[in-house]
């Protein structure tokens, strides 16, 4: 269980992250979205204990990261997988980082197995591709086998494999009970890995929901057109859909109907099919039916704007 | 905080740059080396009369501070410079244990290498001197208190060197801190009036090293004043250091 209060940062004159509240509770995996510099590591950051909030307070499981009584085992943490020092194997750096929480070595050569690399465990990690050092990055987070995962940008630089994997084994962690928290700034990647998003712009709240509600909302509308759109209008809403009438509205002079085109409606809540189905089975003819779906990438530009 | 002496003692025997900068102080070897060479040549022509060789301790002694204090400011300042130190702070429950642990591991390696490193350059310069009578030998009783003394003295300078990288957070940066608290006063010394130049030439470690171990006409300072210059030195900076992890953000 992570909870941020009323965080706030600021760095000189800059407003990094703003009255920022939200939950991020167990067995579920949360999607953390935000543009580049929206305030998310400096959040992640906070949470961990690296930087003193300005003012409000995060918790892990109740109580500041500080005051935990052995981090390791409680929260796990990729930052950065590119800040690690090259020199050292794979083993020998996640060697030192469990000997620092008291974790057995079996358990490192557990997590190198976990994550793919016990076959280059001996292996500098100068000579990685960034791939392997994110993967590096997830086993130093698992280290300690915690209850909590935060992970910054775990995707980037993963192949489509890696990304699979990683989201099979999110998703496993979260059904562990474990609390699993993961920025992106790819809203389609985030909208196939996460439970709930919470997504922020420029350092302030935008969104805290679910991912199948946000999909809900951003999943398209059906546009029909109709010379009888007050009578299918009445048919659809009998259905279950909410109709509204067609964008051409307010600007009347560009949506100037063709004579006999009818009026246009969009439909939420209704596939194309049904609401094809529906007009034949009420006799109203259809002249135009299309499905208009904006990317999650357009919804997610949309929200954060 | 055993824990974290474990995970810092294997980090430091992990990368190469710790074993290039201990063998690199085997350049004060070869310096005292080349030095009591060409103090026995001068003996050898002129005789009796030329400053002794003595243990030959004194005639690199500038350099192994200096190296066992970069061997400090590596310690941490590769992890300031990767960005490694976030993840490092993760593991522990407060940062002033990364520092702690790190200065326990440096000044453990710094003091027995550096021991070592000393009772090498004495057998060096013994050896250099062969049969003269300008060398000293282990029976005289300074000889055997200046070798842990250089020992002593290899591990403040790590220690040291430690705090300035923690400080500044840089590897260049405290390098240059590091060369000028080591060096500078030896160079400045010589322009001051007295007792002032005294005073610094005493402060120099190097000098402590000495002073330390009772060595005569080394400097302003017995023994027991000098483990407390260097206690309030070590202690200054150590403070200093865990200010600057625990207050700052990483």
């Amino acid at each position: 269980m992570i909870q941020v209060i009323e965080l706030t940062k600021t760095y000189g004159a800059t407003r990094a992250v703003s009255h920022l509240t939200f939950d991020v509770v167990p067995g579920q995996v949360t999607g953390f979205l935000g543009h580049n510099g929206a305030g998310k590591s400096t959040t992640m950051r906070m949470v961990l204990g690296l930087h003193a909030p300005t003012s409000g307070t995060a918790l892990i499981n109740g109580v500041r990261r500080r005051d935990l009584r052995d981090p390791m085992r409680e929260v796990g943490a990729m930052l950065d997988a590119a800040e690690v020092q090259g020199g050292r194997s794979a083993l020998a750096h996640l060697q030192a980082l469990a000997y620092a929480g008291g974790i057995p070595r079996r358990r490192v050569v557990q997590v190198l197995e976990e994550v793919g690399l016990a076959g280059a465990a001996r292996r500098r990690i100068a000579g990685f591709s960034q791939g392997m050092r994110q993967r590096l990055g997830i086993a130093a987070a698992l280290l300690g086998d915690p209850g909590v995962l935060i992970l910054d940008e775990p995707v980037n630089g993963l192949d489509p494999d890696g990304i699979r994997w990683l989201r099979t084994l999110l998703r496993s962690l979260a059904a562990e009970g474990r609390t699993v928290l993961l920025s992106s700034h790819l809203m389609t990647e985030m909208s196939l890995t996460a439970d709930r998003l919470v997504i922020i712009g420029r350092g302030r709240l935008i969104e805290d929901t679910t991912t199948a509600a946000l999909l809900a909302r951003f999943q398209g509308e059906v546009l029909v057109r109709s010379p009888h759109a007050d009578h299918l209008a009445a048919a659809l809403e009998a259905a279950g859909a909410t109709v509204r009438r067609a964008p051409g509205e307010g600007t009347p002079a560009a949506s100037a109907p063709v004579p006999g085109a009818g009026g246009e409606l969009l439909v939420t809540g209704l596939s194309a099919a049904a609401t094809g189905d529906i007009a034949l089975a009420n006799g109203c003819a259809v002249h135009e039916l299309a499905t208009r779906r904006p990317s999650l990438e357009e919804a997610f530009m949309e929200t954060t704007r | 905080m055993i824990d974290a002496v474990a995970s810092e003692w294997l980090k430091l025997r992990s990368l190469r740059s710790t074993y290039h900068v201990l063998a690199s102080t085997l350049s004060a070897l070869a310096l005292t080396g080349f030095a009591a060479f060409s103090i026995s040549k001068y003996f050898d022509t002129k005789g009796p009369g030329t400053e002794p060789v003595g243990t030959g301790l004194a005639l690199g002694a500038d350099i192994p501070p200096v190296l066992f204090g970069v061997l400090g400011v590596l310690a941490i300042s590769g992890e300031y410079g990767t960005g490694m130190i976030r993840l490092t702070l993760t593991t522990v429950r407060r940062p002033w244990i990364v520092v702690a642990a790190k200065a326990v591991v440096v000044a453990a390696v710094a003091a027995i290498a550096g021991q070592l490193l000393a009772f090498a350059t004495y057998l060096t310069a013994q050896a250099v001197v062969g049969g003269r009578p300008i060398g000293a030998s282990l029976s005289e009783p300074a000889v055997l208190t200046q070798i842990p003394a250089a020992g002593v003295c290899c591990a403040v300078a790590a220690v040291t060197g430690l705090s300035l990288a923690t400080i500044l957070r840089s590897t260049p940066g405290a390098l240059v801190a590091l060369v000028a608290l080591l060096l500078v006063p030896a160079g400045v010394e010589r322009f001051l009036p007295a007792p002032w130049n005294d005073l610094v030439a005493s402060l120099t470690l190097s000098s402590l090293a000495e002073q330390l171990a009772g060595v005569p006409g080394s400097g302003a300072f017995g023994p027991s004043t000098a483990v407390a210059v260097l206690a309030v030195h070590v202690t200054l900076l150590l403070l200093a250091a865990i200010l600057a992890i625990t207050k700052r953000d990483a």
